[in-house]
């Protein structure tokens, strides 16, 4: 008995047509038996159609039952991820916490890449560190990109790794995001987590010692060049470069934990 | 209306179906074909007798299992997906999810605390525990992609990658977004139903004597233990969440072992491809609102509108693996221009268009063959493996009937050649085929 030639024409198999076939081997086993107990060939068992003698039996009610909540809570489904997807409205607004107590952690969804715009700038992130040399002397050394490893990582590669595509992207956008833009203090516990990740991530790249020395410090900061308008375009080329440079962090030993 | 009650009620036997005319897939049994089979009824009905047929009927479209093909497809897909992935950051898993990771354990905790969201490799910062857990992931979804006890085995595949995806949230894009949704659907077909090692057992059992089920039953005996060690220790609303799907396999195995027969367990056999139906929905509108969100946010930038968004895309120094490749898509006025408006005009129309069956299966391997050039120009191939394998969903059955009988045939073949008998492939397709 071929599987695959169960079907006739391009008919899905179900459990009902397995059933009529096991039930015609007398040695069918159990656990494949399906829908066969009772009932018409259509039918589930205690469920019979036409129009006369149809009768609200026990399993019809409780599959009708059945139904019903399954057909509701996937209509709650859609409607909570309608919500989460479209725009900011009144009825988001008055709900937001029901939606997202219904949406997050684990059906959070963003679907916006490269919408409403690509990114028109290329973000080079640079990170230098300060390290204690003898007596006390401090060493404060040159910038280092943290991004070309992971660009040059990338280039003619079919299959970039998320580490050189996304570690340092998020993590600059989740500490942009989870920072005032004014004074750049840290928003909430995001805010800390945000620094601290971005902290180790560059410290990841260091290592413990820099040039034989200790670090105690370390400064990050990113470049910002914007894309250059298509050639077509009307568009004049912006040629600055933007710079934002973050305080100075102090390192300690528990910086380094795992790393 | 003419409603007799006191009219006897005539019992009209129910019409003998043959396999032929059982209905089209997804369509509701064919009462227009059936029409001429059927004797007329002698007596006007009730309503409660109307209602009671409109019911059963409903109840007989919806609990038949719907799209089998198309959750086997998307099984195969997400579980080779998944291992895939996690075989290419094997060299980097332990700075992106384990031991080395800049998201040490306890910031991931500390996180974790505010968002709830599940993973196991927040229990322990220890190198042994991340690549038992990540190694096992791959296990888990090698297993999948194969049906091996594929209803465990689906929730499993669900730890590891909430696992994985959550214990960094800060490196993922929208594919690991995708994957970590449709897992969770996936917990709720009957995607081992076919081509699946499962479906190799069922059919063994059909035709040989059939054995106990003793591997399905230890498997679940075993995952017992380990939900009672993540309630006691970790309880989250997972635990509970898991604690329903194993107590609805219990049933489901207790059912099999001591009323096969009864009503309950085919009841039980209804409301689970009542599931099924629905996940498989729900999987379907998600690749809907997937395309119409992503479609309407493109349609609002001005980028998008002036058509240089595909240009400055592909300018982007993360997203330009191969420059000269990205220079020639984007030099030509004309050719990003149709491919800003050709994107967003198929994103939004997309959901639309499953309506029109030609259309769609037009529309289906021209939005795959896109993914498959963005993947190689923008170099996201993980992103556009799991939108094609999403898409797949919408693939047509006729066209999976095909493409399953030349797999099939091609293993029977190759099984032939191996052990030189015919034993266990049966005749060939022709002739049961034939009529």
């Amino acid at each position: 008995m071929e599987y695959s030639t169960k079907t006739v024409g391009n008919r899905p198999p179900n459990p009902a047509d397995r059933t009529r076939k096991s039930a015609d081997s007398s040695d069918a086993q159990a656990t494949h038996r399906g829908t066969a107990v009772g009932g018409g060939d259509d039918f589930p068992p205690g469920v019979s159609g036409g129009t006369a003698g149809a009768r609200f039996t026990l399993p019809l009610v409780a599959l009708l039952a059945t139904s019903v909540a399954l057909v509701a809570m996937m209509l709650w489904h859609f409607a909570m991820v309608f919500l989460t997807l479209a725009p900011a409205s009144s009825v988001t607004h008055r709900y937001q916490k029901q939606i997202n107590g219904y949406i997050y952690p684990e059906f959070g969804q963003n679907w916006q890449m490269f919408a409403p715009n690509p990114l028109q700038q290329n973000v080079a992130i640079g990170a230098r560190v300060q390290t204690a040399g003898k007596a006390g002397a401090r060493h404060t050394w040159e910038w280092a990109n943290l991004s070309v490893p992971h660009i040059n990582a990338m280039r003619h590669n079919p299959l970039p790794s998320h580490l050189d595509q996304n570690m340092l992207r998020r993590a600059w956008d989740f500490y942009t995001d989870n920072h005032d833009h004014k004074d750049g203090s840290p928003i909430g516990m995001r805010g800390e987590l945000s620094t601290e990740y971005l902290e180790r991530i560059a410290l990841q790249h260091f290592g413990r010692k820099w040039n034989g020395e200790r670090i105690v410090g370390v400064q990050l900061g990113s470049r910002i060049n914007a894309v250059a308008p298509p050639r077509w375009s009307t568009q004049k080329a912006s040629d600055n470069t933007d710079y934002q440079v973050l305080p100075w962090w102090p390192v300690a030993d528990d910086n380094y934990r795992e790393l | 209306m003419n409603i007799d009650h006191s009219a006897a009620k005539v019992v009209i036997p129910s019409p003998l179906h043959t396999v032929d005319n059982v209905g089209a897939p997804g369509s509701p049994p064919d009462s227009a074909a059936k029409a001429p089979r059927r004797p007329e009824p002698a007596a006007p009905v009730s309503m409660s007798e109307r209602l009671a047929d409109r019911g059963a009927r409903f109840v007989a479209f919806a609990s038949r299992t719907h799209s089998l093909r198309q959750a086997a497809t998307i099984r195969i897909g997400f579980g080779a997906f998944f291992a895939f992935y996690l075989l290419r950051e094997w060299p980097n898993r332990r700075v992106l999810f384990g031991d080395l990771n800049p998201w040490a354990v306890d910031m991931a905790r500390t996180l974790g605390s505010d968002t709830h969201s599940f993973t196991v490799l927040a229990w322990s910062g220890d190198r042994w525990w991340f690549e038992l857990v990540y190694h096992g992931a791959i296990v888990a979804s090698v297993l999948l992609m194969l049906g091996w006890r594929t209803r465990a085995t689906a929730v499993l595949f669900l730890a590891g990658v909430l696992s994985v995806e959550n214990r960094s949230p800060f490196v993922g894009d929208a594919g690991d977004d995708i994957i970590r949704i449709m897992a969770i659907y996936l917990v709720f077909t009957r995607c081992g139903h076919i081509w699946s090692l499962d479906a190799r057992r069922w059919l063994r059992a059909c035709t040989q004597k059939a054995r106990r089920e003793h591997a399905a039953v230890v498997m679940w005996l075993a995952l017992g233990p380990l939900l009672v060690f993540l309630s006691v220790f970790n309880w989250t609303g997972w635990a509970a969440a898991f604690w329903v799907l194993w107590s609805f396999q219990g049933l489901w195995f207790a059912a099999g072992r001591w009323f096969p027969e009864h009503t309950a367990r085919a009841l039980l056999d209804s409301g689970a491809a009542m599931l099924h139906n629905c996940a498989m929905l729900v999987i379907a509108v998600q690749v809907c609102f997937i395309y119409g969100s992503a479609g309407l946010y493109k349609s609002q930038g001005f980028t998008w509108q002036n058509g240089s968004a595909v240009y400055y895309a592909m300018q982007l120094d993360l997203f330009r693996p191969w420059p000269w490749l990205s220079d020639l898509f984007s030099t030509h006025m004309l050719v990003t221009y149709l491919f800003c408006y050709g994107t967003v005009i198929m994103q939004i129309s997309f959901p639309f268009t499953l309506g029109y069956r030609r259309v769609k299966n037009i529309l289906l391997p021209l939005m795959m063959l896109e993914h498959a050039g963005i993947a190689v120009i923008l170099g996201i191939p993980f992103l556009s493996l799991a939108m094609m394998v999403s898409d797949a969903v919408f693939l047509p059955t006729a066209f999976l009937v095909r493409v399953g009988d030349r797999v099939t045939r091609r293993t029977a073949w190759v099984r032939k050649r191996r052990h030189a008998t015919h034993a266990r492939t049966g005749p060939p397709p022709s002739v049961v085929l034939s009529p």
